[in-house]
């Protein structure tokens, strides 16, 4: 458990320091209000909507496995 | 990985009705986020004869009736579900939320937009107030900090994706429509695209299976006395909303003028805060993931109090700090650290009072919280208008945040006894 732990804090501080520097960096590099405007909103866009769509079918997997165990349960 | 593939598989191991409930945390917030987003931008860009229908003014007034609203439907909200059961509460508030939204594609007439704001606002909070209850009354003793902190992971990931959507899906469709501005079709165009995510978070509330019978009280009492003799837990009931209190004007000092912060102190752009706030509400998800570990670690009040308390000084950091790059760090830490312990705290607050007074007082604890972080909100906000000083804002929350949590542990800290890694929190009559 303790070792578990520890490696929980590790995962959670890198994680953490990525996106902690992610902004840093970015703001870093902040340059015209283009680079930022329309011309991010593009560069975005494929990644959200990728996100997105792995957010509906993992929400679709959930409902799909619950049918199922109510099925198996005989509700 | 193990620690992030165990807390997958314990998710595996729920109901299926907290399962469906997962689903819909999914989903429905996607939708939601988008419409949030979009329909604000959608508003903005209504054009006739030549002149701009509804400015950032309306926006507000919109959004304030949708708060008012839900701040005081709550209670009620609370008791309705106490006494029909939860599926029929979140089945009434999520159609009577997403009919109001879709109605504000149909007219431009400001009183309808206003009143449809506030069925928006009324749906919602039936909804939020049922969430909780539900939650613990399905699932294991066990995996109850599992569950409500997936449940909340899952919302904030969903809402920020949906939030990011609505304002980049117009720029894309605009682009690749060839347009160089964000016009009305855009807009709407993105609407529709969020509307059947809308439709299909009602799915997973159908699914649900509750065999739920009505409070004894319903029989013994009148009607209009019935729905509030439930509530026994009166003292407890109190404690909490008295800590809920403080705690959200904390919260109220600072959050809602964070993004004008970032607008006047670093000249950001309104897309750099968007995407700001973005990275740190994904951050704060990812960081729910370790809440249910340090639950069994120091337990639940422990926990909640001891991350509130940790974020105070990354608060009191982000005025102090002179450069943007450097500000933003304490900005993303006092995010995660302030919402990891949040589903803690509902849950604890669900185990301390009786099953059929769980609505209410989630209802109570809902208006207890939303109330004083508006006026907070308002009040700093004209104390920064008038003055133009920031750390009295920074100041005012990180005091607040201490009073209160001081306060819960005092309250409460005696409560929870820590056996080892496991935990044991019950109601204590």
């Amino acid at each position: 458990m303790k070792r578990k732990f520890r490696q929980l804090v590790v995962l959670a501080g890198v994680v953490l320091a990525a996106i902690v520097t992610s902004p840093a960096i970015a703001l870093a590099h902040e340059g015209t209000e283009a680079a930022v405007g329309g011309g991010l909103a593009s560069f975005l866009l494929p990644p959200a909507v990728a996100f997105s769509t792995i957010v509906v079918l993992a929400g679709a997997y959930f409902m799909v496995v619950a049918v199922r165990e109510q099925r198996r349960l005989g509700e | 990985m193990r620690p992030v593939a165990a807390y997958f598989s314990r998710i595996q191991g729920f109901t299926p009705n907290a399962k469906l409930l997962l689903a819909r945390s999914l989903i429905s917030p996607l939708g939601f986020g988008i419409w949030g987003v979009a329909f604000n931008i959608y508003l903005l860009t209504i054009v006739v004869d030549g002149k701009q229908v509804f400015g950032v003014e309306f926006i507000f007034m919109m959004v304030a009736v949708d708060w008012l609203v839900h701040g005081l439907s709550a209670f009620p909200g609370g008791l309705f579900s106490d006494r029909f059961g939860r599926r029929k509460t979140f089945l009434i508030a999520s159609v009577i939320a997403i009919l109001a939204s879709l109605g504000k594609l149909f007219t431009l007439d400001p009183a309808a937009l206003l009143i449809l704001a506030g069925l928006a606002g009324f749906g919602s909070s039936f909804h939020a107030v049922t969430s909780g209850p539900f939650l613990i009354e399905n699932c294991s003793k066990e995996d109850r900090s599992h569950l409500f902190s997936a449940q909340s992971m899952f919302g904030l990931i969903a809402v920020t994706c949906g939030a990011l959507l609505g304002g980049l899906l117009p720029a894309g469709i605009a682009i690749a429509g060839g347009f160089n501005v964000v016009g009305t079709q855009e807009t709407r165009m993105a609407l529709i695209i969020a509307t059947p995510l809308l439709v299909v978070g009602l799915l997973p509330i159908y699914l649900i299976r509750e065999r739920w019978t009505a409070p004894e009280s319903a029989d013994r009492y009148p009607w209009y006395s019935s729905w509030t003799k439930n509530i026994t837990s009166i003292r407890t009931i109190s404690k909490l909303c008295v800590v809920t209190t403080i705690g959200a004007i904390g919260i109220g000092a600072v959050v809602p003028v964070l993004n004008a912060f970032f607008f006047d102190r670093f000249a950001f752009h309104e897309e750099q805060v968007g995407y700001l706030f973005a990275i740190s509400s994904f951050a704060a998800a990812i960081g729910m993931m370790a809440t249910p570990f340090i639950v069994a670690r120091v337990g639940k009040v422990r926990t909640i109090a001891y991350t509130k308390l940790l974020a105070i000084p990354f608060v009191l950091m982000i005025p102090l700090l002179p450069l943007a790059a450097v500000a933003v760090v304490p900005f993303v830490i006092r995010a995660v650290l302030s919402d990891v312990g949040g589903p803690i705290f509902s849950l604890f607050i669900m185990e301390q009072v009786n099953p059929n007074e769980r609505g209410a007082t989630a209802g109570l604890i809902h208006s207890a919280s939303e109330f004083p972080m508006g006026i907070a909100g308002l009040t700093m906000g004209w104390i920064m208008a008038s003055t133009g000083e920031w750390n009295f804002a920074f100041g005012a929350s990180a005091l607040f945040t201490l009073l209160a949590y001081l306060l819960f542990l005092r309250l409460f800290g005696r409560r929870e006894r820590v056996a080892g890694p496991a935990v044991a929190t019950e109601a204590v009559p």
